[in-house]
Order: C-alpha cells, then structure tokens, then sequence
C-alpha cells in the first residue's frame, strides 16, 4: 500500500485510461477507501481526465486527414523522377557504397586544400598517377611530349 | 511488433511506395497526435506531419532495424515541431490562442474560455508529456501503441502520463471555472 501511496498519480492515470490488470486496480481501490488524501486526488484526476477528453476531442484531425496526407506525399515525392531518386536512396544504404563515397569525398577535400595552399612539396612519385610520369625503363609517355633538354617549348605565333 | 507490421516497416525502408502508403495512413494520426501535443495548432501538426513523411521516405537508408522505424519517424516529427516552436517563441502565448480562438471560433466559441485555460495549462507542460497526453486523449491510443511510436518502456510511459496528469489537475485546480 505504502507503494501505491508513493507512485498514486502513476496508478491514477493508469486506472482512468483502463490500464491496470485487476489485481493492481483491487489495490489502488482498497488504498483510496483507507486514504482520504489518495480519495481527494483521485476525484481531482477524473475532472481531469473528462476535461481534457472533452476538449481535445474537437482538436481531432478533419475528415479525410490520412488522404491528404497520402496525397502531399505523392505531389511532393513521387511526381520527381521516383525511379532516380529511388535508385539512389537503396545504394546509398549498401555500407560498401557509403565508404566508397566517404573516401571520394576525403579525396576531394585533399585535393581541394592542396591546390588552395599551393603545396608542391609532395613527391610526384607519391600521387596516384605517378605511373605515367615514371614508368620503369625508357621514356615515358609525358616526356616524349614534352619538350627535350632546356630548349623553349615553341610558341604558337612563330 | 506483430510480424505483419515488421515486414510493412520493412519493406517501407527498401523503397516500397505502395507499403510506404500504408504505413501514412496507419501512423498519421498518431504523428499529428505528437505534432499538435507540441503546437496546439491543427493545420502546423499537418504541415509538420507532411513534412516528417518526406523526409522520412528521403533518408528512410538510415533506418536499419525495421523494430524502430515508427519512432524513428516520431522524432523526425517531434524535432520538426521543436523547431517550428522555438521559432514561434517570440509571438505572445495570448497571440497564439486568439488566432487559435478566431481560426476554429464556429466549434469553440461555447466553450472558448475553458478551452483556452486547458490549452494555457497544456502549454506549460515539457514536449514529451503534451505529446503523450495528446495521443492518448486526441487519438484514443492505449498504452502499448504509445510506447510502440514513442520507442519508451511501459514504466517510463506510466510514469510519464501520472506526472503529466499530475501536473494538469494542480494547474486546472486554481482555475474553478475549469473544473465546474
């Protein structure tokens, strides 16, 4: 009893919404009969609960609510390329594709800082297209267009 | 979570549109419940209600327990109306229930005084419990569905609505008028 004294308001609100099992609503009943300041709040709460019933009643949502919300919903999402959108939305839950797009983005972001900060000091055999500059034997195939020794490239209105 | 609702939950998340529907129409009430707990205002709590539904479908990917999608979407409702609230906060609480009062005046007008006395009392109380309160009174919804959207156990769903209702009977009690 001395639990239901302590927690009366939890037991209250649970008993007016029909809440309790039967051996919990015994309980509650014999504690208000003993306890007339249990009684007072108990007759307190069930105002209460008539009060705000009458009065959220009329807040209740106008016919044909789930409709309009449907219809809001296909005006607003469906009518724009669905089959784009919809494509896009399952990859991105694959966890491989959203590491893939992580590292692209920290790529792009690298890239980014380096062309603002003008750092050059990489290695060039360092980057990932290194192999084109420095192949293992002979020329590669940027030197062979660029132009040899220290001779000027030639301007284009000679 | 009874199987049928877990494969509907589920097949929403993988693109479903036609289940996604389904899913509008099974939870909207309960949503515009938690969105009119928050505003007290019914065509915010549709905006808003709308608006959880398209970004719900737009990053349905995060979701990946089907168990937790209804609350997942009561968040998105329950941060979307915060915020439509905190951007509201400047308006004065008498302005708010005047445009209410001249809005729905044909349904309220008999009762205009009392309403806005239990509306004044609502809004004093924190988010979740006007949110709970109104799913239980505006929609009807027993304890276990309540919990289900709200993602709470039933000990902290009880002991939400004892405190909530609590708090409502000591401040209708100064108010007489309320309670005759």
């Amino acid at each position: 009893m001395v639990i239901i004294h302590e927690n009366i308001n939890e037991y209250l609100a649970a008993d007016l919404h029909g809440e309790l099992s039967e051996a919990e609503r015994e309980e509650l009943h014999t504690h208000l009969m003993e306890c007339a300041e249990c009684r007072g709040h108990y007759k307190e709460g069930q105002l209460t609960h008539r009060v705000l019933q009458t009065t959220l009643e009329s807040a209740k949502p106008t016919l044909g609510f789930e409709q309009r919300m449907v219809a809001s919903f296909r005006n607003r999402v469906l009518n724009k390329n669905p089959r784009l959108s919809g494509f896009l939305v399952n990859a991105l839950r694959l966890r491989l594709i959203q590491a893939v797009s992580v590292a692209v983005v920290f790529f792009a972001l690298v890239q980014m800082v380096r062309v603002l900060t003008g750092d050059t000091a990489l290695n060039q055999s360092q980057t990932p297209l290194a192999f084109l500059a420095a192949p293992s034997s002979g020329s590669s195939y940027l030197t062979q267009v660029q132009p040899a020794g220290n001779e000027p490239a030639p301007r284009w209105n000679e | 979570m009874e199987p049928a609702d877990h494969e509907m939950y589920r097949a929403a998340i993988h693109g479903d549109v036609e289940v996604f529907e389904m899913v509008i129409r099974k939870m909207s009430r309960a949503l515009f419940a938690i969105a009119f707990g928050a505003l007290e205002n019914r065509e915010e709590a549709e905006d808003v209600v709308q608006d959880a539904f398209v970004k719900a479908w737009k990053s349905r990917w995060q979701v990946r327990n089907p168990e937790k999608f209804p609350a997942w979407i009561a968040m998105i409702v329950r941060n979307r109306a915060h915020d439509i609230l905190m951007r509201r906060r400047t308006v004065p609480l008498e302005e708010q229930f005047n445009e209410i009062n001249s809005i729905q005046a044909q349904f309220w007008l008999a009762d205009a005084e009392r309403y806005q006395q239990v509306y004044a009392a609502l809004a004093t109380l924190p988010e979740l419990y006007r949110s709970v309160i109104a799913q239980r009174y505006l929609e009807e919804m027993d304890y276990a569905s309540i919990e289900q959207t709200l993602g709470l156990s039933n000990g902290a769903l009880r002991g939400i609505l004892g405190r909530a209702l609590a708090a409502m009977r000591k401040r209708l009690k100064t108010n007489t008028e309320v309670f005759s």
